[in-house]
């Protein structure tokens, strides 16, 4: 993971204000870009597919984004956005997440490029909990595997305490606003930590070890929203 | 727009997406036995455990029930208890004692009532002798929450120190030994709110090599509380599921397929007992049965007993 996050910190710093010169050109298309700004209004369906400890994670969620547009670039922002999603793990108590981000989004032909960055917070899913046995030739559990999404938050004056989690997160999408509709779709970097646990109980009592391993599990995501 | 700025940036994104992907594998979560023709192994992800209730009454039908089970090889342990009267008369329990000579493995429940004797080592000496080939004791089921009411109840607090003293006796005396801690219930998150408590009240201090984690999860929010404590804070313990179950008959195999592998992947449960055998603890039949009537044979059969068996 160490090695992506120079990547990550590079998409976000070739755009960030102050870094390259703005020349004259550049800041006209930008002024054209934000003159829709405003509040939009997105649902989106986003899918995410990775793998940590060899365990490899499927989940697909369904969210609402509320962003505002500034009128013009702000400290080199577009815009922010709030959001709420849920994932889809038929159980209605868990998989819920908040979030917000800032993204800026550069005018390129007929569509605009957006990049995005902040959080995502809320209590799991369980799409990213994986157990994997290995059994005997009788029968006999041998050891396992347990590969987790470590919780490194709590939800305030609920318990039991360390039920929720915060992930950083990067997106990249093509955007297209026209008129009062908005349509995106676009990648996620997800920077999750996991907790990879091995328990072996094939000789006398068992042995554990234990580590984490912060990995970046990609998403795609699709949106269609309109302006309010 | 400058377009280096945008290969720059889907390049980034590229590589950052790929990064931390590793190789998939699969990920079996039945045991590994060769399914047969009508066997279960392959069609649902049965932990080949269940609670076993100890009335004599029942004897005859547990034995057809049993003998059954065991050819699919669809049981392989059950978890059953005693009497507070019979631990304190020495009398052995004729359930348990045919249980153990059909070579199950059991999970000896010491029962609630015995924890509020002031001779818990006594106590625990004579349980474990009532079960020579026992090797694995749970101290207490639901002990905050099953204990009517009316009669003398315990807290967790309590519950704690009396475990302890248990510990520290089967520690020095017993070393092939190994304790399941009181199951928590499933409701809502009490139960992992509890054990969390307990992790507070001293079990973080007691060896993992000792003491498997034992908790009743019937589903809900509880998978998801109980996942929060045992992944934070019992990291380097076993879990066992010591009940869980559907109450209606035509669920039953649907609970198997969809709650026990949540069960496995979320609380890395090493074995599932299912609830029960026969549910007929509190004096008649109820849904949670795999079987009914075992007073009065022929049984009537579920239709996960059937899968089970071979039936369907």
């Amino acid at each position: 993971m160490k090695k992506c996050l120079p990547f990550i910190t590079a998409g976000i710093l070739f755009f960030a204000p102050g870094v390259h010169a703005q020349d004259a050109q550049k800041k006209q298309t930008e002024d054209i870009v934000n003159k829709s700004g405003g509040l939009y209004l997105e649902f989106r369906l986003i899918h995410d597919e990775g793998s940590a400890g060899k365990a490899a994670f499927v989940a697909n969620s369904a969210g609402v984004e509320m962003m505002n547009y500034f009128d013009r670039n702000r400290l080199g922002i577009s815009g922010y956005a709030v959001a709420y999603k849920k994932y889809l793990n038929h159980d209605g108590a868990t998989g819920h997440f908040l979030g917000g981000k800032a993204f800026r989004e550069f005018k390129t032909g007929p569509v605009g490029l957006k990049l995005a960055t902040g959080f995502e917070w809320g209590n799991p899913s369980g799409k990213f909990d994986k157990t994997g046995y290995s059994y005997g030739p009788e029968g006999k559990l041998l050891s396992y595997r347990h590969v987790f999404e470590k919780r490194n938050s709590g939800i305030p004056g609920v318990k039991p305490s360390h039920d929720a989690v915060w992930r950083p997160v990067a997106d990249f999408s093509v955007v297209k606003r026209r008129k009062a509709v908005i349509i995106e779709a676009g990648i996620r970097a997800n920077i999750m930590r996991f907790g990879v646990d091995d328990y072996d109980l094939a000789g006398n009592g068992f042995a554990f070890s234990s580590r984490d391993r912060l990995t970046v599990v990609p998403s795609v995501f699709i949106g269609l929203g309109f302006k309010i | 727009m400058n377009i280096r700025r945008i290969f720059v940036v889907l390049f980034a994104a590229v590589l950052t997406a790929a990064c931390g992907r590793d190789s998939n594998f699969s990920i079996p979560t039945a045991p590994g036995a060769i399914p047969g023709e009508n066997s279960w192994q392959g069609r649902i992800p049965w932990s080949p455990y269940m609670v076993i209730h100890n009335d004599a009454g029942a004897l005859s039908g547990y034995q057809t029930a049993v003998r059954e089970l065991m050819a699919h090889d669809a049981i392989r342990g059950a978890r059953v208890g005693m009497s507070e009267s019979e631990v304190m008369n020495n009398s052995p329990n004729i359930i348990n004692q045919w249980l153990a000579a059909q070579g199950l493995e059991l999970l000896v429940i010491v029962d609630n009532y015995l924890l509020f004797h002031d001779n818990l080592e006594e106590i625990m000496d004579r349980v474990i002798a009532l079960h020579p080939g026992a090797t694995t004791f749970q101290i207490g089921n639901e002990i905050t929450t099953i204990l009517p009411k009316t009669g003398r109840t315990t807290t967790i607090e309590e519950y704690m120190k009396a475990f302890r003293r248990i510990y520290d006796h089967v520690s020095v005396k017993y070393p092939n030994i190994t304790l399941v801690s009181q199951s928590t219930i499933s409701a809502e998150t009490y139960g992992s709110q509890e054990l969390e408590k307990m992790v507070g009240l001293g079990l973080i201090r007691m060896s993992p090599q000792r003491v498997i984690i034992g908790m009743n999860v019937y589903g809900g929010p509880t998978v998801a509380g109980n996942a929060s404590v045992i992944n934070s804070q019992l990291r380097s313990y076993r879990v066992w599921v010591t009940e869980s179950g559907s109450l209606d008959p035509d669920r039953q195999v649907g609970h198997v397929a969809n709650s026990y592998p949540a069960l496995r992947n979320q609380l890395r449960a090493e074995r599932i007992y299912w609830y029960a055998l026969w549910a007929g603890d509190t004096g008649q039949d109820n849904g949670f049965g795999l079987i009914k009537n075992p007073y009065n044979p022929p049984l009537w059969e579920s239709p996960l007993y059937q899968i089970l068996t071979g039936k369907r």
